[in-house]
C-alpha cells in the first residue's frame, strides 16, 4: 500500500481492495452501497466514453465534480 | 518535503490503514492520501463515520490501535520514529483516559467519573497516579498488539 501511495498519492476504496484484498469481516450495508455506487459510476463513465466521445465532455467533468463534493459532505 | 519524508508519510498512513483493515470494530476506510491537507498535517485517511455515536469498549480500543498504527509502521520499516505521530498520540491518550475516567470501562476504576470539575480534581494524588499507570497500560497493550499485527502484515503495508 505504501508503494502504491508513493506512486499515486491518493487511493480510493476499490483500489485499496485491489492492493490488499478484501477485509476479513462482513461489510456494513453503507459500505456495500458505497462500493456499488463507485462501480456503477465507473461503468457509466466507460459507457459514456464509448458512445459520445468528447461531446459533452465539459458537462461530464462538472457532473463528476459535483458527485465528488457530495461524497465529502 | 524530501523523498525520505514522503516515504515516511506513505508508510505511516499505510500503517494506520492496514491496522484498521484487520480490526473488526474500526470504522471502514474509504480513501487514503499522502497529499497534505493543511500546513503541518501529513497525509490522512477518510473513514465512513458511524451513524450512531455510541461506541463499545472494543471500538474505542480499536480506535487507539488504528491511531498507533502509523507510529508502529515507522518503527517497523525505518527503525526510527518521527514527530509525525504527535496528533495520533494526543488522540490515543485522550481515548485511553476516557475509557478509565469517563466511560467506566475498566475494572480497576469501575463505574465512576473522574472528570475534573471547577479546576480541582475530585480524587487523590494516589488515584491520579494509578490512573496514569492504567492509561499507560492500556496504550502499551494496544501498541504490542499492533506491533504483532503489522509484523504479520508487513508485505501488505509495503505493497
Amino acid at each position: 500500500m505504501a508503494e502504491r501511495l508513493l506512486e499515486k498519492e491518493s487511493i480510493n476504496l476499490p483500489e485499496i481492495i485491489s492492493v490488499i484484498g478484501d477485509r476479513p469481516f462482513e461489510m456494513k450495508e453503507s459500505i456495500r452501497n458505497y462500493l456499488n455506487e463507485m462501480k456503477t459510476r465507473e461503468t457509466d463513465a466507460a459507457e459514456k466514453k464509448d458512445t459520445d466521445f468528447d461531446a459533452d465532455a465539459e458537462e461530464e467533468s462538472s457532473e463528476e465534480q459535483k458527485k465528488e463534493s457530495d461524497e465529502k459532505s | 518535503m524530501t523523498p525520505l519524508e514522503r516515504k515516511t508519510v506513505a508508510y505511516h498512513e499505510a500503517g494506520h490503514a492496514i491496522t484498521g483493515w484487520f480490526l473488526e470494530h474500526s470504522n471502514p476506510l474509504l480513501k487514503i492520501t499522502i497529499i497534505p491537507r493543511s500546513k503541518g498535517s501529513l497525509g490522512f485517511a477518510q473513514y465512513l463515520p458511524d451513524e450512531l455515536s455510541l461506541y463499545t469498549k472494543e471500538a474505542l480500543l480499536d480506535m487507539i490501535k488504528v491511531a498507533l498504527g502509523g507510529r508502529v509502521a515507522e518503527a517497523l520499516f525505518f527503525g526510527k520514529v518521527t514527530t509525525g505521530a504527535s496528533d495520533d498520540i494526543k488522540k490515543v491518550t485522550r481515548i485511553a483516559h476516557s475509557l478509565v475516567s469517563v466511560y467506566g470501562m475498566t475494572e480497576e476504576f469501575g463505574l465512576m467519573s473522574y472528570q475534573n470539575s471547577e479546576g480541582a480534581k475530585p480524587y487523590s494524588e494516589y488515584t491520579a497516579q494509578r490512573m496514569d499507570e492504567e492509561v499507560k497500560r492500556i496504550v502499551d497493550n494496544c501498541y504490542k498488539e499492533v506491533e504483532e499485527l503489522l509484523e504479520e502484515k508487513k508485505e501488505l503495508i509495503e505493497a
